[in-house]
């Protein structure tokens, strides 16, 4: 236990001095208050613009529109300035000086309307956003609607109100409200798939470079090569969650700080239910300790730092296939697939805690699928020692797979 | 403290590569492990640490089952590495801890040796920034800083200028003088010579000769002289020796400077001495020969090249 926690300090305390962890974290922390501050510095600006002048200039149609209208369609003018508030509307006499205006940019946008169904648009130059058409398209509905309606007698308001009338309800979700925890579950599942990609892989580095540099025979001459791997890996884990904690609540706190400029809009995401937090905490730090044990252990059957990206390629591989069962559970969460994922080791880490969010699960199968998880956790930081111990035997050689067989048969 | 290793035997991949060492060492004597290189001296330090497994034979320590995890052992792996990246001092305040020590009795003790070594200076900078030989010393001072009992060198002297060397020497003498039990491999046969009382000869992974050396070196010296003539040419000399001295002896080697020849059986060292004087032959050299370390080592682990 003292060397686990003398391995533990000193590898922790190599990870925590790294340049690389310590720009990193101060970058991705500035960034995300910078980001964070940008909706606040615009809208502090655009207020300071308006102060300034007139309110009713500031309001002030900002493009110009022609109508070409000589069959009087339009019934009433007002309904369409009101419309297109956004535009100043002039109109033209005939269909030439209109394509003219347009074509000399005197006009923005340009309807020629031939009948009450049927209309040109003009414009120099067309835009997959220009939502000016479709506009137009809606006014002209109504105003042949409104027309029709008058000319058979009907009241057109009262017949268009019963038609906007609104419909008010309210859902009361009596089991796991999946909707609402879909967007923070998608986040914790990708924080969770980021972290071991990106910490997972430099415990392994961790672990070749001590082959490399050969300190791996002093170290397993000198304590047990348990108390070296679970410190190394614990450590690497920590040293994960750390920076981890450090963004994320950086991100919370520079949210926090500006969340009235952003209009409070990720306040219904971060309402998450303790249940789903203490289900992606135990399965989570299980799940990521059960990859750093794995990938430790690769580590350690690798002969060179520079061989462990290409060896460590197979379990980044896994890791994307249960991150992309995770999504697919977490769009279809009561399938069989989710219910087998739940259970296996190198799926339930991350399937689980999707599964209590969108749907429902009972204790029962939590604490079974977590039993399992760490049961497996604990058994391949062992595998690991037993790799990490065996790595010593090899300077220079990349341990071949019968090797490693031979290894646990022979006690080697 | 004895130490005794029975009849090991170890095979890589199939290969046998120990064929049943056997020895044994006690406290305040050095043992020098000797041998080329591939015949299994690093392999036995290895299985002696607990690195490697043996396949058969057994390692006692007073008659007990040995275990390297329960003894305080400094050990110099033929591997040399620690943390380049790593502050002197942080790594082997680490490595002391790890081996039992308590941060202070390690801060202590590191002062001391990097005091001793002459490397104090670079306590606190990286291992990396340091020449190779300033880094062994480093080494050096990981594997004593625990102050062992049993003190296991592989190869302590390779990559060591003559300074350095003269100093690892003084810091063995030491260990031996303070009763600690040393172990250790060179290819470097003076050094051996100087502090070790008993010498192990390993060729091809078997015990080609052991025992106490000045033992050894009075046995290979035995019915041996050394002579070497002022008058005549070597080639004139060895011919006279050949053809009227044969019945007292015979020629076991030529040197550029002289003739090693073995009596015969009874023959005395005055019944030559008075034969050359009676022919009235010029000695340059005449003496009892004494077989260095490297003439033992050479004649039992030279049978290559």
């Amino acid at each position: 236990m003292k060397s686990f926690l003398t391995v533990l300090r000193f590898e922790l305390k190599t990870m925590l001095q790294k340049r690389s962890f310590i720009i990193s974290t101060l970058i991705i922390v500035a960034g995300s208050f910078i980001l964070m501050s940008l909706p606040g510095i615009f809208k502090d600006d655009d207020s300071s613009g308006t102060s300034k002048g007139d309110k009713a200039e500031a309001a002030a149609p900002s493009s110009t529109m022609m109508i070409c209208d000589t069959h009087k369609v339009i019934s009433d003018k007002k309904l369409i300035e009101a419309q297109f508030a956004d535009y100043k509307i002039t109109y033209a006499s005939d269909a030439e000086a209109l394509q003219n205006a347009v074509e000399l940019e005197k006009a923005d946008a340009g309807f020629v309307i031939h009948n009450d169904r049927n209309f040109t648009y003009y414009v120099k130059n067309s835009s997959l956003t220009d939502m000016t058409e479709s506009r137009f398209t809606e006014f002209m509905k109504q105003n042949y609607q409104t027309n029709e309606l008058t000319r058979l007698n009907y009241n057109a308001n009262k017949i268009n109100a019963i038609y906007q009338s609104e419909i008010t309800s309210e859902t009361k979700v009596l089991g796991t409200d999946g909707a609402g925890n879909y967007f923070y579950t998608y986040m914790l599942v990708f924080l969770l798939y980021m972290m071991i990609i990106i910490y997972g892989n430099q415990i392994a580095v961790g672990v070749a470079s001590e082959k490399s540099n050969r300190a791996i025979e002093i170290l397993t001459t000198s304590c047990s090569p348990n108390a070296l791997i679970f410190g190394k890996v614990i450590a690497g884990a920590l040293a994960g969650v750390l920076q981890t904690a450090i963004i994320v609540g950086s991100v919370l706190i520079s949210y926090q700080m500006n969340a009235d400029a952003l209009d409070h809009m990720l306040d219904p995401y971060l309402q998450i239910p303790s249940a789903v937090l203490a289900t992606f905490a135990m399965f989570g730090v299980l799940g990521y300790l059960l990859f750093s044990f794995i990938l430790g252990a690769i580590g350690a059957m690798c002969s060179k730092v520079e061989e462990v990206n290409g060896a460590t390629l197979p379990i980044q591989m896994l890791i994307v296939v249960v991150f992309t069962m995770s999504m697919f559970v977490l769009q279809a969460p009561d399938g069989m697939l989710a219910k087998i994922l739940m259970y296996l080791p190198l799926s339930s880490w991350m399937v689980m805690f999707v599964n209590v969010a969108v749907s429902s699960v009972s204790t029962l199968e939590i604490a079974i699928s977590l039993g399992l998880l760490a049961v497996t956790t604990v058994l391949m930081g062992f595998i690991g020692a037993k790799l990490y111990r065996r790595g010593t035997l090899s300077y220079g050689n990349t341990l071949k797979l019968s090797q490693i067989l031979k290894a646990f048969k022979h006690n080697d | 403290m004895e130490l005794e290793v029975r009849n090991l035997h170890k095979s890589f991949q199939g290969k046998e590569v120990l064929h049943g060492v056997s020895f044994s060492v006690s406290s305040g004597k050095a043992l020098g492990l000797l041998g080329r290189n591939g015949a299994g001296k690093s392999t036995t330090i290895r299985i002696l640490m607990d690195v490697f497994k043996a396949n058969s034979g057994e390692i006692l320590m007073n008659g007990k089952p040995f275990a390297a995890s329960q003894h305080n052992i400094g050990y110099l792996p033929e591997e040399r590495g620690l943390y380049p990246k790593k502050k002197v001092s942080e790594q082997l305040i680490y490595l002391a801890q790890l081996r039992g020590l308590g941060y202070s009795q390690a801060k202590q003790s590191l002062r001391y040796w990097l005091d001793r070594l002459g490397i104090a200076e670079y306590e606190n900078r990286l291992l990396e920034t340091l020449s190779k030989g300033n880094q062994q010393k480093v080494q050096l001072a990981q594997t004593l800083m625990c102050d062992p009992d049993i003190v296991i060198l592989d190869e302590p002297f390779s990559g060591l200028d003559p300074v350095n060397s003269s100093i690892l020497q003084e810091v063995v003498q030491e260990c031996i003088q303070q009763g600690k039990l040393v172990i250790f491999s060179s290819h470097q046969m003076s050094y051996v010579e100087e502090f070790c009382e008993d010498i192990v000869i390993l060729h091809h992974g078997d015990v080609v000769l052991q025992g106490n050396l000045k033992q050894i070196k009075k046995e290979y010296g035995y019915n041996r002289i050394v002579l070497a003539a002022g008058t005549l040419t070597p080639a004139q000399f060895e011919e006279k020796l050949v053809n009227s001295y044969s019945d007292l002896l015979s020629i076991y080697e030529k040197r550029s400077d002289c003739f090693i020849a073995e009596l015969k059986e009874g023959v005395q060292k005055n019944d030559v001495l008075s034969r050359l004087l009676q022919d009235q032959i010029e000695l340059d050299q005449f003496r009892i020969y004494e077989a260095s370390l490297t003439d033992i080592f050479v004649s039992k682990a030279g049978d290559e090249e």
